[in-house]
């Protein structure tokens, strides 16, 4: 099972080889993007006009589009994301969002675990509870900001009431004030894991992989020998679920950007929405180029994954995992 | 049969949603957006069907107009994924070489970047319109819809009825548009379109649900209702209930309508 020999290697060496193809690709086709829009970063600045002369060799805006895909790997290759003009003027963008892009990373995670969680409780339930959480499943397509809003407007007023009526004292929570807020965080992942079809999906997804391997030969040869089968269920799972966070982690980060923007939360997703707003170019393509590398380092962790569970797993499958 | 009266009100639901936004070209946009400050969050009478909202507008009529806001931008974005995805897709699984090692590129990387992300990159980058925003959506969809087009295409090529098809004749242009694309594959594109309504619909909605991109008050949006209305549920509830509700009526039916396809 966990044997490695020369053939896994070459596939592992041949996933890795995409992935870095992949991604310099992303580069290229954000680069293209910037290259095709109407007007240039320099009609921002108040005294553009004046500047553009200089600012337009300085900033590389007078090259063709190879010469700029060609400056664009170069600032890959040096991890440069570019200067900000916006958030703080002059700034390198990537230590701008490091830390904001950890915290975000971090709380995509989170939903998903909880995601995943809320879908495994489901399983094992029959009957009326079974019927009420596919009912739950159901309720969870609700779009996020929807959720969101109905979610935080309803704690308000609950919390409003149980105020005004003397049963409580304020809480640190209220009406979420601007500083840091445990609660405010901790139900801004409940709510990604849970709403716009999050928990549906993967709850119907789960049902499937249980299902196919629940009536698979080997379990059933298992569970006739009266020998536990939960080692061959985890086995065997893991692969349709990695292909599952890898289908899934890009929503996840979009609606980040609608939850730190709703829960003002200092995240990469609320500096991408300002950033796009400021049409700070370098800022929001950067983020835009950290998000897709994420995609992609997700993407090659579970090829790999797949591979080493499972070295029948073909290099186109796993190319196009 | 009660599965098929979910998919009937469904369809229905959708198609009363496209009529309204077509209906609201003939009509005044006033009937939408004006205010009536003597009849503030009235209740539902027989001349205003929900009420009014909190600067006297006619929540019946702000709903009506508000389904222009996603209804034509859905049109549009169906079209655009269908241009890109459909013939890269469907020559790609119908024929080894390059093209498909060269699709099979493209939709590594396209799918790469999160779709609301790339929705927003595009807003920034080219303008904050209906049109604009429509591409991007169909452009963010079409890996989506090109993944399962050419996994159907891929398929299907190697089929029996496919060999006898080529064998009776039929050139391969014939069999891959006409027999596979639009006859073998009109399920998967109908499920597509289906979830491409209810992306544009919630995309839409969120995006003026948090301002700045979407459709901006006064004009009406199914997000803007909401963002607006909640705030002052004193009087007239239904000023956010009927918008919320049929928010998620729509999206709930385009889900029923994508189910039914994907088990069909």
């Amino acid at each position: 099972m966990g044997r490695i020999d020369s053939k896994i290697i070459s596939q592992s060496a041949s996933v890795v080889v995409i992935a870095a193809a992949t991604l310099i690709g992303a580069t290229l086709t954000i680069e293209t993007l910037l290259w095709a829009a109407p007007g240039d970063p320099i009609d921002l600045l108040p005294n553009g006009a004046s500047l553009r002369p200089i600012l337009e060799i300085e900033w590389g805006l007078d090259r063709s589009l190879s010469e700029r895909w060609w400056d664009a790997l170069i600032r890959l290759s040096k991890g440069d994301l570019g200067t900000s003009m916006s958030v703080r003027p002059g700034l390198d963008v990537w230590t701008l969002i490091a830390a904001p892009v950890q915290r975000s990373l971090l709380w995509a995670g989170l939903a998903m675990v909880t995601s995943v969680v809320l879908g495994l409780i489901t399983i094992g339930t029959k009957g009326t509870i079974h019927r009420l959480l596919h009912v739950l499943g159901i309720v969870s397509i609700a779009p996020l900001f929807l959720a969101t809003h109905m979610a935080v407007n309803t704690i308000n007023d609950i919390t409003f009431g149980a105020i005004s009526s003397g049963y409580i004292d304020r809480p640190n929570f209220f009406a979420l004030p601007l500083e840091e807020s445990l609660v405010r965080t901790v139900l801004a992942i409940f709510l990604l894991g849970f709403a716009s079809g999050n928990l549906y999906e993967w709850r119907e997804e789960i049902i499937v992989i249980k299902n196919r391997i629940d009536t698979s030969d080997y379990v059933m040869a298992t569970r006739s020998r009266g020998l536990p089968v939960w080692q061959h269920f985890l086995y065997n799972a893991i692969p349709p679920l990695a292909s599952l966070v890898v289908a899934r982690i890009p929503l996840y980060l979009g609606g980040l950007v609608i939850l730190e923007r709703l829960f003002l939360l200092e995240g990469a997703g609320a500096l991408l929405w300002n950033a796009a707003l400021a049409r700070d170019y370098a800022l929001a393509s950067g983020l835009t180029l950290v998000f897709a590398s994420f995609v992609i380092i997700t993407r090659l962790i579970a090829s790999l994954i797949q591979l080493q569970i499972n070295p029948r797993h073909s290099l186109s499958h796993a190319s196009n995992a | 049969m009660p599965q098929m009266r979910k998919h009937l009100a469904s369809w229905i639901l959708i198609g009363l949603s496209v009529c309204l936004a077509v209906l609201t070209i003939v009509l005044e946009p006033s009937l939408a957006n004006g205010t009536d400050t003597l009849k503030l969050n009235q209740p539902p009478t027989p001349s205003s069907l929900l009420g009014t909202d909190h600067l006297g507008r006619s929540v019946a009529w702000r709903l009506c107009f508000a389904t222009k806001a996603f209804v034509f931008p859905a049109l549009l974005s169906m079209v655009v994924a269908c241009a890109l995805a459909l013939p890269m897709a469907a020559l790609a699984g119908y024929y080894d070489g390059w093209l498909r090692r060269f699709y099979l590129a493209m939709h590594g990387i396209i799918s790469t970047i999160p779709r609301f992300v790339f929705i927003l990159l595009v807003l920034s980058l080219y303008g904050a319109t209906n049109n604009v925003l429509a591409i991007a959506i169909g452009v963010a969809y079409t890996p989506t819809l090109s993944e399962a087009i050419f996994s159907r295409v891929n398929t299907l090529r190697s089929t029996s009825w496919v060999r006898a098809h080529f064998s009776w004749g039929f050139s391969n242009a014939t069999i891959l548009w006409k027999f596979i694309v639009l006859r073998a594959c009109s399920t998967t594109i109908k499920k597509h379109l289906a979830n491409i309504f209810a992306y544009v619909l919630v995309v839409e909605s969120t995006l003026s649900y948090l301002g700045s991109y979407g459709v901006q008050e006064p004009n009406p949006s199914l997000g803007n209702m909401i963002k607006f209305s909640w705030g002052y549920q004193e009087g007239n509830p239904l000023a956010f209930i009927a918008p919320m509700t049929l928010l998620l009526a729509l999206v709930l039916s385009a889900h029923t309508i994508s189910t039914r396809q994907k088990a069909q």
